[in-house]
């Protein structure tokens, strides 16, 4: 049937087609939107999201959600930034990326060890980590003017060094996923616990290696959120969970789990940043941007909604 | 009954025809299949009616398009002298119709009181009638003699009590025709006949019973008329009396199968696993049996016997709390399912669905989930797709397997063919000792003897295998030797001669005890 | 005791017993704690959180949660606080309960209608509503300055007395009673946790599942408009940017720690009017002690962790014997 074609393409390419069209469109009607700074600047933007949703990619095929990214962001960054001036820059970053790892850890344990929901889990911790950013930083901004900042924000003929290291990561993670056995086992858990645990699977340590994934990748969004900004505030990423979970799900990756793809997060959070970049070239103010987003995501998904229901009945 | 049927049938015609519901060249179309084709049939009223075909025949479309799920495309519905369409579930329900499903219907935490009448609850002014609704609950379940407290939650219920609350639901809505799904499943000996009594209850008053059984024997024990469905398409219709389960089969199948089961008894001297007094708190009590290469231990016994949980216990889900299991020799403390499939330990679930399919992902991917840390190259980080092809393909052809491409989703598959995946994955991991719970469950008669088939041939190999079945013939047929448990303990430990229906069900049962010593 | 009793006791009397041990350490460590004043700001606070915490209480129940109602909130006061200002106060009351009311049922028709997945519903409705209430209210605040006579009769709802009781602690009383009496002594109240407790069920026993989840959210809405009126009227103004943020954890929070399961098919009602309680008092207690705001972040979250775990372990106890995994 036509409209069964429509839906499998829809299903393996869908994002990156409508990626595609708005990118021609806006190209034609705004002659700034063409110019290569801004095609570069759209690359650098949309790295602290795409970067925090492959953590997220993982935690939503194993079948649940990490609210806490968001915070782990901020409190990554905030204790990056300080210490920048005190053991440099690629010690600061390191600790950082520990630091991540460890807050993600901690979540995996809540859920695992004492057998929390993680929705609830996330949810207090999204607000535990959240406040130790601001009492670790005073509510106070930490700032650098460190030299690798530079280096970093830079481009490589119109290339970000943090859209290469988007790329990179993505790689990393698409390898975990599909070319290991955690990979595959994130999948089972995602798709019947129970059988996981008849198959062997170790579930408990699956469920937190990918929470501490998702740490992990929090803070490398948020070391790339603070090479941008040049520096971390208690308050950076402040609702960036919803952000995440939508670029993941835009991508193509379904809520229930045991199913997703990469290249779907991928094309989606390059989607989200472009038309973040249009509303701002069309000078649509902020407050608009946030009907504009929570818009754009009932849209997608009433679409999905009527997509199963089709499949379905 | 029938006689007096026809006579007020010719008094008053078309006011009571006999038949309370007839079906007319009912079909139904689903996208690249036919699942009815030009189905009449008719059951009588206060009759009880079995409905049996192998998986696939067209059962549950049926069921469905009676149970207002969907309606079908062609042909009529007469219930009740009535040509009726149902628009959903709830008009069939107020129709008349009441269909009992096998994973039931009903919700865990409310009452069975409130259960009975949701929707319907009677009020006073704004707020609930608590006291009738659990007068009438109570009024409904003595009907049926059964005592239940109605303010219980139902999730506090056992399988059987479930069952009670369904059928109390269905006259509650003074059902005129109870459908039901196999439902003795998962019931034991004793609820069976506690089933089948009110199933004779329903039936002097007057309500008809459609029962829907892949269980032969059961059906002739209870059943007036025995309808066959083949392929979609109606066979024939019988009287009890008049046919038996041979001819059933044959029918259904469309082929004789003369040996359902049968097993060539050689095994080897060689002990695979000991098991000498195995506790579990309140569950298991001095289990002791021991178990040869290529030989197949059979374990009997109710619901609640402690069957399932001893299967359990072997492959690491449950703790042990005293006794000793020793693998070849050597004594080994079984802590998860992962280091059981290490020691050479295969399991197969016995609820399919919930416990061992993984629904999104593919063929290949389902089979191969146990062995993923030996498909590897690199010390164990990056998986090899070649070998893992291959070892798929392997299994393929030991087992015959059926499917479309090994990426294809394992939802495709049918009951037997995912069983066979399933087979193959508890096999993949270096089997010596593979746990069978309900092996041919829900599989129809054709995948069933393919199933008896390969376990023989596993056998032969040298396998040893532990039969968990609740289906006495499989049991018989298939093990050289059994255990009956009964309460946690065994009550029987049998040996080939010994194996008997009255035997088995006599210690399952606790009416006596048999091999203890051994 | 053995561990089975302690804890059956636990679930019964568990949140009572933390609340009075916070209540009894409070009062040693500061002296401010245990005065008429004091109380009256506690039990204030705990009412903003409990009464949208009732609503939400149907909600989970349902097997549903709302994840809008912190920026409902927001909307709700900001559009009420500007119509006291140039009207009346029963037109305020009107126009903020019709903005709760509304967005509930927007809610429900999202999910129930376009078949969008509860937690991106009402996580995106989370962000259009703010941007809503952001640009009503141009990003400043309204302070609630008008007429003394009309100031006098909207301070009485967040604090005025009635029979010597705080007015918010009544209307919380209240409210809880009434939808108590509707979970459990109504046709819709059983309904709303036979569509949490197993949503196919319910739909072949002819429920209008969609319909009951429609009323299911205009209670959210409405339970979130009285907050926000109550709030606004202690607060005597609002910020459309920060009104509210947060406020979803809360009250989805409270009823956690109440005892509803996220799971759906039960609500505990008075377990959420004592979840809000103790919230109210740990926060309270920061106050007292002259701690920085964002230190109630923290508690909320500990206090959220600490007693969902406690549950975790409960439940991993009461495990029915021989089962090796939760369903």
């Amino acid at each position: 049937m036509k409209s069964n074609k429509f839906w499998q393409i829809w299903d393996r390419a869908g994002i990156f087609v409508a990626l595609l069209a708005l990118v021609i469109i806006l190209a034609i009607i705004n002659p700034d939107f063409r110019k290569l700074p801004n095609l570069s600047n759209i690359l650098q933007q949309c790295t602290p999201i795409g970067i925090a949703a492959i953590g997220m990619t993982f935690v939503i095929i194993s079948g649940t959600l990490d609210l806490s990214v968001g915070s782990v962001m901020a409190l990554t960054a905030c204790v990056m930034v300080s210490l920048i001036n005190v053991v440099g820059f690629y010690s600061a970053f390191l600790i950082a990326v520990t630091l991540g790892f460890c807050l993600g850890l901690i979540n995996g344990l809540i859920v695992t060890q004492m057998g929390v929901q993680p929705f609830i889990a996330t949810l207090g911790t999204m607000w535990v980590y959240r406040a130790l950013a601001y009492i670790y930083t005073q509510n106070k901004p930490m700032q650098s003017a460190d030299a690798s900042f530079v280096t970093w924000g830079e481009h490589i003929c119109y290339v970000p060094s943090l859209f290469v290291i988007m790329v990179l990561c993505y790689l990393a993670g698409y390898f975990l996923l599909y070319h290991t056995p955690f990979g595959r086992y994130v999948f089972a858990i995602g798709s019947n616990r129970r059988a996981a645990i008849l198959s062997g699977v170790n579930v408990a340590r699956v469920n937190l290696l990918v929470f501490a994934l998702v740490g992990f990748f929090g803070a490398m969004a948020g070391a790339a959120l603070a090479v941008r900004l040049w520096s971390a505030k208690a308050d950076a990423a402040l609702g960036y969970e919803l952000m995440v979970i939508a670029t993941v799900v835009l991508g193509g990756t379904s809520l229930k789990g045991g199913s997703g793809t990469f290249a779907g997060t991928f094309g989606a959070a390059i989607l989200f940043t472009v038309v973040y970049n249009a509303m701002d070239m069309f000078q649509v103010q902020s407050y608009w941007q946030k009907i504009a987003l929570g818009g754009i995501l009932l849209l997608a998904l009433s679409l999905d909604g009527l997509r199963r229901k089709r499949t379905i009945g | 009954m029938l006689l007096m049927f026809r006579l007020i049938a010719v008094i008053l015609p078309g006011t009571m025809d006999p038949e309370i519901l007839k079906l007319e060249h009912i079909s139904k179309f689903f996208p690249g299949v036919k699942a009815l084709d030009a189905v009449s049939f008719d059951v009588t009223r206060g009759e009880v009616h079995a409905l049996v075909g192998e998986n696939g025949a067209g059962k549950s479309t049926l069921i469905k398009i009676l149970g207002g799920v969907f309606s079908q495309d062609s042909g009529t519905v007469l219930f009740d002298s009535a040509d009726i369409r149902f628009k959903n579930t709830h008009h069939s329900q107020q129709s008349g119709i009441s269909v009992i499903y096998q994973e039931f219907n009903l919700l865990p935490h409310l009452s069975v009181a409130e259960n009975v009448f949701i929707g319907r609850e009677p009020k006073k002014l704004l707020f609930l009638n608590w006291r009738k609704i659990v007068q009438d609950t109570k009024r409904i379940l003595e009907q049926l003699d059964v005592s239940l407290d109605p303010k219980i939650l139902v999730e506090e219920l056992s399988v059987a009590e479930k069952q009670m609350v369904e059928i109390a639901k269905a006259l509650s809505f003074k059902a005129k025709l109870i459908i039901m799904d196999e439902p003795t499943a998962a019931l034991s000996e004793n609820e069976v006949q506690k089933l089948f009594a009110i199933i004779r209850t329903l039936k002097a008053q007057g309500t008809a019973v459609l029962f829907v059984s892949h269980r032969l024997k059961e059906v002739f024990a209870i059943a007036d008329r025995i309808t066959v469905l083949r392929d979609g398409r109606f066979v024939v219709t019988r009287s009890v009396n008049e046919t038996d389960e041979k001819e059933i089969i044959r029918l259904m199948v469309g082929r004789d199968i003369d040996t359902l089961f049968s097993k060539d008894s050689t095994y080897s001297k060689s002990t695979v696993l000991s098991v000498r007094k195995v506790n579990i708190q309140n569950i298991l009590k001095d289990v002791s049996f021991e178990l040869r290469k290529g030989e197949i231990l059979g374990v009997a016994g109710l619901m609640g016997s402690g069957k399932t949980q001893l299967a359990e216990a072997l492959y690491g889900l449950l703790a042990l709390d005293g006794g000793d299991i020793f693998i070849e020799g050597k004594r080994v403390n079984i802590t998860s399912p992962k280091e059981a499939i290490l020691l050479g330990i295969g399991f197969v679930s016995e609820d399919r669905k919930s416990d061992s399919i993984f629904p999104e992902l593919s063929v290949l991917h389902n089979m191969t989930m146990t062995i993923l840390k030996r498909l590897t190259r690199w010390r164990g980080i990056v998986l090899n797709f070649f070998q893992e092809r291959k070892s798929l393909q392997d299994y393929t052809a030991r087992l015959d397997i059926r499917y479309q491409n090994p990426h294809q989703k394992i939802a495709f598959l049918s009951g037997g063919n995912q069983q066979k995946v399933l087979l193959a994955r508890a096999l993949a991991a270096d089997c010596r000792l593979l746990v069978l719970c309900e092996p041919t469950r829900g599989v129809d008669v054709g995948a069933k003897a393919e199933i008896h088939a390969l376990i023989n041939e596993l056998a032969k190999k040298g396998v040893a295998m532990i039969l968990i079945s609740s289906e006495l013939p499989e049991i018989i047929g298939m093990s050289d030797s059994c255990i009956v448990m009964h309460h946690g303990r065994m009550a029987g430990y049998l040996n080939k001669t010994e194996m008997t229906e009255t035997n088995i069900i006599g210690c399952a049962t606790g009416q006596m005890t048999i091999g203890l010593e051994r | 005791m053995n561990q089975g009793r302690f804890w059956k006791l636990w679930e019964r009397f568990g949140l009572l017993f933390v609340t009075l041990v916070g209540i009894i350490g409070l009062s040693l460590t500061s002296p401010n704690f245990l005065t008429v004043n004091n109380f009256k700001n506690f039990i204030n606070q705990a009412a903003v959180v409990a009464i949208a915490g009732a609503g939400m209480t149907f909600a989970i129940a349902s097997g549903s949660f709302d994840l809008s109602v912190g920026s409902t909130l927001a909307l709700a006061a900001c559009v009420g606080a500007k119509t006291l200002i140039g009207g009346s106060v029963a037109a305020s009351i009107m126009a903020s309960i019709s903005i709760g009311l509304g967005i509930g049922i927007l809610n429900g028709l999202i999910i129930t209608k376009l078949r969008v997945p509860t937690f991106i519903a009402t996580l995106a409705m989370m962000t259009i509503v703010r941007g809503i209430a952001l640009i009503y209210t141009k990003g400043r605040d309204i302070n609630v300055i008008t007429e003394p006579s009309k100031e006098a009769i909207y301070k009485f709802f967040g604090g005025g007395y009635l029979f010597s009781l705080p007015v918010p602690m009544l209307f919380m009383a209240a409210i809880f009673v009434v939808f108590y009496v509707l979970l459990k002594h109504t046709p819709f109240g059983r309904h709303v946790c036979a569509v949490g407790s197993n949503e196919e069920a319910a739909i072949s026993s002819g429920l209008n599942v969609d319909r009951i989840k429609l009323i299911v959210f205009a209670l959210v809405g409405l339970t979130t408009a009285v907050s926000a009126i109550i709030q606004t009227s202690q607060l005597m103004g609002v910020n459309g940017g920060t009104a509210g943020l947060g406020f979803e954890l809360q009250a989805i929070a409270v009823v956690v720690l109440g005892g509803t399961s996220l799971s759906g098919g039960r609500g505990k009602l008075f377990g959420t009017m004592m979840g809000a309680i103790l919230v109210a008092i740990a926060n309270n207690g920061l106050n007292l002690h002259n701690t920085p705001i964002f230190y109630q972040y923290l508690v909320l979250g500990l206090i959220l962790l600490l007693a969902v775990s406690v549950d975790g372990l409960r439940s991993k106890f009461f495990r029915p014997a021989g089962t090796w995994a939760e369903r």
